[in-house]
Parts: C-alpha cells; structure tokens; sequence
C-alpha cells in the first residue's frame, strides 16, 4: 500500500521545500543571509520500484572563498572610506580660500606696502598690525581646529575599539552554542557568523580564520596574535602612545600580557583612522607649525634690525618662539617605556630649515657615563645626527635647524630608551602678537649717514647691511661716529660724541668697508667709495629724524613675504601654506580614487558572493509556484489512494 | 547562466541612479557658484594652478597701488621742477642784467629786490610738501624742511638717504628724493653750497653800492662767480628733471607690463575656476535625461517582478 505513503511523503516534502522557499523570498534583503535550498532525497516505499520522497536536508548554499574575498574587500573599502570622510573633513579645515593663510600673507605685502609708502601713516600701520593680527588668530584657530580633530580621532580609535570588543566576544559565545547538528538551528547561527566576521575584517583587516570542525571559528592577526581562541575572547584596548600623550596605541591584552598591535594591523578601518593620523592629519600639523615658526622668526629678526616710528629700536611683533612660558616648549617627549627620563628641550636655530618631519633619538650603546645616541628620521628612517653625551654633565646636540639642550637625567639610561623630537610641536597653537602699538613696526633703518657740507671731494656713503642690534639697542647709536680725512686715502674715526679718536683706517676709492678698514665692531657696515680731500668729513649718526619717512627696514620685511625661505629656497610663505593645503587636497583626491577603486572590486566581491548565496525573486517565485504544484498533485495522490481504499472497504463490506 | 540575485540587482540600479545624481548635483554647484571646484580635491592639478596666480593677482594690485603713487610723485616733481627751471633762468637773466654798466645802485637794487623774491619762490619749492604735509626733498627726513636758514645761508637739512617703494618683486624706484642734489651741490673753494646761497650772494653783491671802477670790478666778478654757479645749479636741476623724466618712463613701461601681466593672470585664472556656463547646463540637461531613463528602467524592472509574484 505504498501510494499513500508515498503521497504523505510528498506532501512533508513539498511542505517543507514551501518553508524555505519562504524563508528564502522572507529574507530576500535581509544582510548576510545565505539562502537555503531544500535537498530532496528519493526513499524506498514498500513495493519494488516504487519510492517517496523525503526532504532529508537543508543545503546552506555558500563558499568560502567568496566570503572571504568579500571580508577583504570590505576592510579595503572600509579602509579607503574612512581616509575619504576623515581627510574630506580636513580639507575643509585647511581650506584654502580668499580668506585662508595662504592669501592672507599676500594681504599682509599690501599691507605693509602702504606702510612704506608713507611710513608715518597711523592709519597703514594699524591696518597692517591687524593684517598680522589675522594672521595669528588663522593659525590659532586652525591648529585649534586640528588638535580637536585629533581628539575627535582618539575617540572614534576608542569607539571602534569597543565595537571590535563586541564582536569578538559575541563570537565567542556563539563558539560555545553552534556545536550543533541541528540545521534549522545552524544556519542562522552561520549567517550571524559570517557576520560578525566580516564586521571585524571591516575594523581589523583581513584576519587569519580557522573553522572548526564543530562551526566554531579560531581568529587571528596577521602575525598570530590570538583574538578569538574557542570560547575566550581576547580584549582590545587603548593606551596614550608611548612616544606621543596625545595619541593612542592599540593594545591586546592575553594572560594579564598587554602587547601593543597598533603596528600589526594592516588595513580596514581603524587602520584608516591611523593612516590618516599619522599620514595626513600630523603632517598638515607639522606644515602649520613650522610655517608659523617660520614666518614669526623672519618677521621677528627683521623688525628687530630696524627703528619704529618713535625712534626706538625694533622689538620682536610676534612673542619669541623659543619662550617656554609663552607656550612654545614640550617640543622633546620621553617614551613612557624608557628607563631613564632625559630632561631635554628644543630650541628652534633656523625655523626656515625646518621640514615637515619628526625626529626620534634613541639611545645606541652605553659605556658608564658615555651615552651614544641617533636621531633619525621619522619619515624615512634616516639618521640626521649622532654622537656620545656625558650622562652625568649637560649636553648640546646641534642641527641647522634647531638644537637640544640636555640638562640632567632620571634613572639609567639604557639602551633603546628614546625621545620624540617634534621641533614644530603646536607652535601654530601658541603664536601670538607681541606688539599691541602699530607704531612698533620698525620700517626706518636705525643708521643715519651725512656729509659734511664743507667736503669738497666726491665721497660718497652708503649702509650695506645691518647684522644685528648691538650698536643700537639702547635708542641711541652707540658712539656715533664721524669720519674725518687726513688725506684722500687715510681717514680717523672719531666718537661723534666727544670727537675721540677710536681708529684709523686706509680708504680706497673703488669702495672701502669703513669698520672693516678700522677693525671695529659695530654690527653694520658701511661703504665709502668715491674720491676725496684731505679735511673731508662724513657722520654715522642715530636715523631718530628719519622714522618719518625712512622705509628701508620696511622694504625688507615686505620682502620676507615675496622671498622663497622654505623648503630649501623653493617656497614663499603662502605657497608653503598652498603647498601644505594642496598636500590634504591631493590626499583626499587619492583616497576618493582609493575609494573609488575598492567600491568597484568590493561590488564584484558582493555580485560574486551574492550569486551564489543570494536570493533571487524571481528564481524562489518559480520554485515556490513549483513545490505548490507539487503539494496539489500529492494531495490529489491522497485522494486517488482514498478513493482506492473506499473502493476495497466496498468490496469487503 | 549567471544567476542575477535580488539584492545586487537592486544595489546595481541604486548605484547607477545615486552616481548619476552626484554627477548632477556636482554640475548644479558649479554653475550655481560659477566655479569649477567645489574643493580643490575635485581636481587637484587644477587646484595647484589656481592658488600660485592669485597670490600674483594679489602682488600685482599691490603694486598697482604703488605704481599709482610713484606716478603722482613724479607728475608732481615734474611740474615742480618746470618752475624751478624756468625761475633758474629768470634768476640767470637779472644777473646777466645786473652786471649792465649803465645801472645805478637804484636800479641794482630793484633787480636784488626781484631776485629776492625768486630766491623765495624756489625756496618754497624745494620745500614743497605733498598732501600729507611731507616734505619732496628731505630724503627719509620727510617731516623736516630740506632747506633752512641759519645766519644768512641756506644749509641742507634733509637726510642723505632717499627713499624708495616697490613696483615688482626685488624692484624699486626712488619716492623722497635728496634735496641735497637737487638745490646744492655748487662747488665753491669751501665746500658745496645751494643755490639760494647762490642767489643771495648776487642779492647782496647787487645791494652794494658801485658807484666807482673798484666797487663796479667787485661786482662784476661776483656776479661772474654767481653766474657760473647759476649754471651748475641749472645743470643740476635739469639732470634732476631729466631723471624723473625717465623714472616716469620706466613707471609708466613697469605699469604696462604689470598690467599685461594682471590681465593674463586674471584671463588663465578664469580658464582654470571659471565655470563654463552653456557647456555645464548641456550636460546637465543630459544628466537629467540620463537620471530619468535610469529611474524608468528602474521602475519596469520593479514592475515585472510584481506582475511575476501576482
């Protein structure tokens, strides 16, 4: 009596195969879900040659390459897509507009050009101390902008950090609970598998996965470090790096061990937040730091060559970028994992020698008291200096652009303890002005040179350069002097003031170095050249009635701003601010193409996992209408068998 | 057969529609703000281009302004010195006359009378100041008169250093110029003197009364003596004038090519920021029949399916 039997089977069957076509069309959208197909099995029946059917199985239609090429293009795209937002957003920081640094250095030359047209001009001095003062609040606010933007950074690291947490702990639990044969069950529990670790690559990065026979899954970094073992879970967390406070490192930590991984992963998105820290993010800073260093030193060491409108000598207009108590100090940082703090500090030589790098010194061999150290690069590795220091005396490592002086040491240096070298380090942050009276913008020279009107030889003056401000930083010319010939190639130098003789040099008509030729130091040089008589007479004298119009220490400082100082000679300060602007612009141009790029392969990934694992509507429409036909036939199968049964109850009765 | 799933297909037809939308949103911003770039990341090579001119527009008008004022210096010098000439020479015609024999102390002392006051007249022009009560000739000592008078003689009392403002990069031409060179520089035996001491010696020299060959003799050499100093002082000040002369030329030459050179900045600028109007509209009409074939075929493709699952 095997129709029977075969129709209920056919009904169980079609009703099953009915269950997971509608599970299948239920879950069309429903993510990672790997669509089922019902596995149909021909069961002997009784009678020779006759067979039912049975719905032995629940195929999982999947593979895992597939998956896992998708868990990498997913961490490469996540990867890409955080260096787009995060570096989109700088770029609005650093803008670039009429109004950014860039253009307001040319505003400053305009500036500082009507000053030199008229340099007694109230008016033009106090527009051009506002120009400065723009400046400073640009750089303020954009440093300001980019310390909370790495803040931001260090918050979004730790945020990830805790969703990576959850993941992996939540697949720990699963280990424990799949140990299952039961495929109704298993099947969700893979879909949330898969899941969770293509979540995971997305933060992490491609991980090394291993399957268990049982569907648990081991997980891996690249370099071994066990993150999922079984049911343990092993924590990530966060510490202030070793060589910078304001930075994070990532640590795991396994048996109470706690190892920094932040090197180890390799790609995904915890990783973009770190490319565009350490890539983007503090390159831009280091650009703003050392422009303002740059710009406040040449202004300030200009100015200070010249005299202000009231006839004193020219003072620092920005505050002096060496000043700890103004902000401008903590440029050397300790490793936290030293064994010896070395008490440094930084003092900028040269700001315009700077480059966009960081420096590390590290200790490299030591011998009792005789410390070798290195410093090298933090961009390319290369070494920039090295050398021994006494560790029980003070030191000075000089480089062009800046020096380190150390001055005492806590604990015994040891060999690989090193320190962070950040000579730019948030000088953008500290800038400010010095000056609050736009009279102090010292445009007139400081040096006066006249003739007498009795000469009568053809001799003629002129100032060639001021060094520094020795001779006058009191507010007077300390002496003036007077030159009197004794004949047309010797002359004395007498003090203007009480016409002592201090020297006696040889003249040359072709043009004769006045100190030079007298052996005296004045910290400026003047030129005579020209013939003269015997009786002739020149004074170098105190410019106080020349501030009214004299414009030449102005002229100087307009020029700072038209001058390539940086970058080995190739960039002005606005195109070094253009240049740093346009490096966040290329950044975000190549990311956007990154991202591009890995949004393509990340849809062949998906297309390629999805025609496979994916439901098709249309396939599950025919295949829901079949397994319906199906069941129908079976029912009909059933009533043939009662109709069948009726018949033989008939003929018994 | 490849199987087209329901989710890449519908992920496959939100992403065409979603570039599309971003193609014509990216174009209505560039028409709307008339600029290119919306961030110099759209196009960085462009961006590069952009900023280097600007900050030369900017240099330019900078030096526009200066341009302006060394030409309102020289035009002013120019004329100033016109009327110093032309006083030179008036001076240099009462001389001449002064030595005729056949005037009398009365008349003499008419002409030193006239004399006296063209001294003044060119006194008051080498102290001329401009607008802002600043003195032409005082060199960098723009706030003290270049000329004074101490006990009967007229002493420099300016500086010996001009000044200069910029009209390009690492050029500059003289603004306050050295009075000195202008209005002295007369060599005499004691050292230089100016030319209204010059002036004044033939004023006191005509003032003495010649009434024999002695006096007469004295006064025809002194004003020998003023004449040929007259001279020098004429040589000085017209080379002076002939210098702002080709000062204003070389303004004028500096204006014209700073001037090309703004127009051809501002030109390249505009071909590198500038929006292309009629072009950017075209495609975006394109853009928009493309977004709503895209969103029709969409739409049939929804519209199949549903008939399927009725």
């Amino acid at each position: 009596m095997s129709i029977l039997g075969i129709a209920q089977s056919s009904i169980a069957a079609s009703e099953a195969a009915m269950d997971i076509t509608a599970s299948n069309i239920a879950n069309a959208d429903t993510p990672y879900y790997v669509r089922k197909s019902a596995v149909l099995v021909a069961t002997q029946s009784g009678t020779q040659g006759s067979y039912g059917v049975n719905a032995k199985d629940i195929a999982r239609i999947y593979s895992q390459t597939n998956m896992h090429n998708l868990n990498v293009a997913n961490s490469n795209l996540a990867n890409s897509t955080t260096r787009l937002e995060k570096s989109r957003y700088l770029e609005t920081l650093t803008v670039n507009d009429d109004t950014g640094i860039g253009r307001s250095f040319n505003k400053l030359f305009a500036s500082i050009n009507a000053v030199n047209v008229r340099p007694s001009s109230s008016g033009s001095r106090q527009n051009c101390l506002s120009d400065m003062n723009f400046i400073v609040n640009r750089f303020n606010n954009v440093a300001k902008e980019l310390d909370a933007e790495q803040n931001n950074l260090n918050q979004e690291i730790k945020d990830e950090i805790s969703l990576i947490n959850q993941a992996v702990s939540t697949l720990a639990q699963l280990n424990k609970n799949i140990n299952t044969n039961d495929n109704y069950l298993l099947g969700p529990m893979l879909d949330q598998q898969d899941e969770l670790i293509d979540k995971l690559s997305k933060y992490l990065g491609p991980l090394t996965i291993f399957h268990n026979s049982n569907n648990s899954v081991n997980i891996q970094l690249s370099n071994g470090t066990s993150l999922l073992d079984k049911d343990n879970a092993f924590t990530l967390q966060t510490i202030p790096s070793v060589s910078m406070a304001n930075q994070l490192d990532v640590t795991i930590d396994i048996g109470g061990y706690s190892t920094i991984v932040t090197n180890i992963i390799s790609t995904g998105e915890l990783q973009g937040l770190l490319d565009y820290q350490n890539d983007i993010l503090m390159p831009a800073q280091n650009g703003l730091n050392r422009l303002a260093l740059a710009f406040m030193q040449s202004i300030n060491n200009q100015n200070v060559l010249g005299i202000d409108a009231n006839a004193a000598p020219g003072v620092n207009i920005f505050v002096d970028l060496n000043s700890a108590t103004q902000g401008f100090g903590g440029r050397a940082f300790n490793y936290t994992s030293n064994s010896s703090n070395t008490d440094a500090s930084v003092t900028i030589l040269d700001a315009t020698a700077l480059t966009l790098d960081n420096y590390t010194l590290t200790y490299t061999a030591v011998a009792g008291n005789q410390a070798s150290y290195s410093i090298t690069s933090d961009l390319d590795g290369s070494e920039l200096t090295a050398g021994t220091i006494d560790t029980t005396s003070t030191s000075t490592i000089n480089t062009t652009a800046f020096k380190i002086d150390i001055s005492s040491f806590a604990g015994t240096v040891t060999v690989g303890d090193a320190i962070k070298i950040i000579p730019a380090f948030s000088a953008a942050k500290s800038m400010s002005i010095n000056i609050t009276d736009a009279n102090k913008l010292a445009v007139a020279q400081p040096i006066s040179l006249s003739e007498a009107q009795t000469n009568t030889g053809a001799g003629l003056m002129s100032l060639t350069a001021i060094t520094n401000n020795n001779s006058f930083a009191s507010g007077a010319l300390s002496p003036p002097y007077k030159l009197v010939f004794v004949s047309s190639s010797s002359f004395q130098l007498l003090n203007l003031n009480d016409n002592s003789v201090i020297a006696t040099g040889a003249y040359n008509a072709n043009g004769t170095d006045i100190f030079a030729s007298t052996g005296v130091s004045t910290g400026y040089s003047v030129e005579l050249s020209g013939a003269v008589n015997a009786g002739d007479a020149f004074d170098i004298t105190y410019n106080s009635q020349g501030v009214g119009g004299d414009n030449r220490n102005g002229l100087s400082i307009a020029n700072l701003l038209q001058t390539n100082l940086l970058d080995n000679g190739t960039n002005t300060f606005s195109a070094a601010y253009d240049a740093m602007a346009f490096t966040v612009a290329l950044d975000v141009h190549s990311a956007k193409v990154s991202f591009e790029t890995n949004t393509v392969l990340q849809n062949q990934a998906m297309l390629i996992q999805d025609q496979t694992s994916g439901v098709s509507l249309p396939e599950e429409t025919v295949k829901l209408t079949k397994y319906q036909q199906s069941y129908e036939a079976s029912a009909k199968l059933l009533e043939v068998s009662q109709r069948i049964f009726d018949v033989l109850m008939h003929i018994l009765r | 057969m490849m199987r087209v799933t329901t989710t890449s297909q519908y992920k496959t037809q939100v992403d065409l529609f979603s570039r599309q939308y971003e193609e014509a949103w990216r174009l209505q911003a560039s028409i709307s703000s008339g600029k290119k770039l919306q961030n110099d990341s759209d196009a960085p090579e462009i961006a590069s281009n952009i900023h280097p001119l600007k900050a030369m527009i900017s240099q330019l008008a900078t030096y526009h302004t200066n341009i302006t004022y060394a030409l309102n210096r020289t035009s002013m010098s120019d004329a100033l010195m016109g009327s110093a000439v032309d006083l030179i020479k008036e001076a240099q015609g009462l001389i001449e006359r002064g030595q005729t024999d056949t005037l009398n102390d009365y008349d003499r002392a008419s002409i030193a009378n006239s004399l006296s006051f063209i001294n003044s007249s060119l006194l008051n022009i080498a102290n001329s100041q401009d607008e802002n009560q600043e003195y032409y000739f005082s060199g960098d000592f723009v706030n003290s008169p270049p000329f004074i008078e101490d006990s009967g003689s007229y002493l420099y009392n300016g500086s010996y250093i001009p000044t200069a403002i910029s009209l390009a990069d690492n050029y500059a031409v003289l603004y306050s110029d050295v009075g000195e060179s202008v209005f002295g520089n007369i060599a005499t035996a004691n050292g230089s003197i100016t030319v209204f001491d010059v002036i004044n010696n033939a004023v006191a020299a005509l003032n003495t009364p010649a009434s024999d060959n002695t006096g007469r003799a004295a006064l025809h050499s002194s004003l020998e003596t003023s004449i040929g100093q007259m001279n020098t002082s004429l040589t000085n000040i017209t080379n002076y004038w002939s210098e702002i002369g080709s000062r204003a030329d070389i303004i004028q030459r500096q204006q014209d090519l700073n001037e090309n050179m703004d127009l051809n900045d501002k030109m390249r600028l505009g071909s590198f920021q500038d929006t292309d109007l009629a072009k950017a509209i075209a495609e975006l009409n394109q853009k928009n029949t493309i977004l709503e074939l895209t969103l029709g075929s969409y739409n049939k493709i929804q519209d199949a399916l549903s008939r399927l699952l009725r």
